[in-house]
């Protein structure tokens, strides 16, 4: 496939997957930014970060909760 | 030329008798009644509110009731922020105005307390995103310093109000930043807290673990003022922080000798600034220098990653507050807003969780990094030009790599932008000044000791009160 045509497609099926149903114009917009935008994201893939780091640091106690201390 | 008023000399006046809160209101109002046909600062004005507040604080401050450098005081509140007196619009036709029904949230209502008076509500980017809109029934904010630029975003009316004398000081938000880039660009002093220092509840969120509400002035002491008074935990936000409550006008004088300041060296920073901001910049860490800092040049550790981290991830994060109104009113929102914010949907849940992962590791790398080096802040450009015009060019100025602000969101630390000079076209250029987290009052004594070395946030513009 195409691979501008595959970017469309991908986009307007994850625009769907959100609820959205939206202009053809603003689809090719997006469309043409995609590759970029999925250039920006995939270098994050490169950073090492070990197996310990986490997004958010999760803790179960939580004083506002009433947890014992 | 006779020099604009700050917080701390119009203070002076009311102690002084020379004038009273309702001098200072009645002007506000007559400046905003002639400037904003022409600036688009406000969204809504609450004349009779604020005369009502200046009189009381006038007859306070005449019962010995002294509230403290805010007492009678006009400030502006960016309009994603809730007050008492009215709706808050978002700069958007989707808004739910019956949103801000929940009146002040905590930081308003704190300055409330000191004493100021609420002049009105600034204008903005819709959502405190995207880019001048001229499709959409608001006001366009203009640039007092040349009415044909633009005065950043996203604190738009907050800044050229300020800048032109409208009021004294005001709130904005900064998610990339929204508060240094408009101080930066209307040549006044804008300061991003520390993430977690001022509660964010009556915010309409942008990126909810990159948004800042901070304060614009004219000066460092003008913003140390405010921030004293908005600072501090609140239970309504959670990612608030317990900490010892502080004077940070208190902390202004140490000076700068001694200090060992980081010039930020990075590709990316010294690509994407143009020839006379690095050489402004230099002039600027050359006065510095000069007042006793040692100077280092450094490189940030993952700078790029910070920086492209935070707007993908405030995208993420604003698509998930606005999906729903999204799909239902798509034709509503300005056509930069929607484009922006639906990114979002483009990125998946392991693309943020990896970029949250390389959030965490580049704070340590950076935090490290500054240590080892002895640095007590780092300086770089707020941005790489001056304004940008509204049509016609300016594409270096617009360019994302020429915005040195967002990878101080990403990292939560607090960030001040203070005028340094002008370009060649006579538009203001801002000098960024970051510190380690929880240290605001480093950073706002640096910025404070240079403006004591230099007069350049004392510059009026063309278009003034």
């Amino acid at each position: 496939m195409d691979e501008a045509v595959e970017d469309e497609a991908i986009v307007r099926a994850l625009l769907a997957a959100g609820g959205l149903d939206i202009p053809d114009d603003e689809v090719g917009r997006l469309a043409k930014l995609y590759p970029s935008l999925r250039r920006s994201v995939d270098r994050y893939y490169e950073v090492p970060t070990g197996d310990e780091v986490t997004a958010a640091v999760f803790r179960a106690e939580d004083q506002d909760l009433g947890d014992e201390r | 030329m006779t020099q604009p008023w700050t917080i701390r000399k119009a203070g002076d006046a009311l102690r002084s008798g020379e004038a009273t809160s309702v001098d200072l209101i009645r002007e506000a109002h007559v400046a905003a009644d002639r400037l904003d046909p022409q600036m688009g600062t406000w969204l809504d004005r609450y004349t009779e509110q604020s005369l009502t507040s200046a009189e009381a604080a006038d007859a306070a401050l005449a019962a010995g009731q002294d509230l403290g450098p805010l007492h009678g005081i006009p400030l502006g509140i960016k309009d994603i922020l809730s007050t008492d007196e009215g709706p808050t619009t978002a700069q958007s036709l989707t808004m739910d105005h019956t949103w801000g029904d929940q009146g002040d949230g905590p930081v308003v209502a704190r300055l409330r307390a000191a004493g100021a008076v609420i002049m009105g509500k600034t204008t903005t980017m819709e959502y405190a995103i995207g880019r001048p809109d001229f499709s959409k029934p608001f006001p366009v904010p203009r640039n007092p310093w040349n009415l044909e630029r633009w005065t950043g975003g996203s604190s738009s009316g907050t800044g050229n109000g300020v800048a032109s004398g409208q009021i004294l000081g005001g709130l904005g938000t900064d998610t990339g930043g929204s508060v240094r880039l408009p101080a930066a660009y209307n040549g006044v002093t804008g300061h991003k807290p520390t993430f977690g220092l001022v509660p964010k509840s009556g915010c309409v969120p942008l990126g909810m673990s990159y948004d800042h509400i901070g304060p614009l002035a004219r000066s460092a002491w003008d913003c140390a003022a405010m921030l004293t008074v908005m600072a501090g935990a609140d239970p309504s936000d959670r990612t608030t922080v317990e900490r010892p409550e502080i004077d940070y006008v208190q902390r202004l004088d140490r000076g700068l000798a001694g200090l060992t300041i980081g010039v930020i060296a990075n590709d990316q920073v010294v690509d994407g600034t143009g020839d006379t901001t690095m050489a402004v910049l230099e002039e600027a860490v050359e006065a510095m220098a000069q007042a006793g800092a040692n100077i280092k040049r450094v490189v940030v550790p993952l700078y790029e990653e910070l920086a492209t981290g935070a707007f993908l991830a405030l995208q993420a994060e604003a698509f998930a507050w606005h999906r729903d109104r999204l799909a239902s009113q798509w034709g509503d929102y300005g056509r930069p807003t929607r484009l922006t914010i639906v990114q979002g949907a483009l990125i998946n849940a392991g693309d943020i969780v990896q970029i949250e992962r390389v959030r965490q590791v580049a704070r340590r790398q950076v935090a490290a990094m500054v240590a080892s080096e002895g640095l007590d802040v780092l300086v770089s450009p707020t941005t790489g030009y001056g304004a940008a015009p509204f049509t016609g060019g300016g594409t270096e100025a617009l360019s994302i790599r020429a915005l040195h602000t967002p990878a101080w969101n990403s990292m939560g630390w607090p960030a001040l932008s203070v005028p340094m000079g002008f370009d060649p076209d006579g538009l203001p250029l801002g000098l960024q000044i970051i510190g380690r987290a929880f240290a605001d009052g480093m950073v706002l004594a640096v910025g404070h000791a240079y403006q004591q070395l230099t007069d350049w946030h004392l510059q009026k513009p063309p278009h003034h009160a």
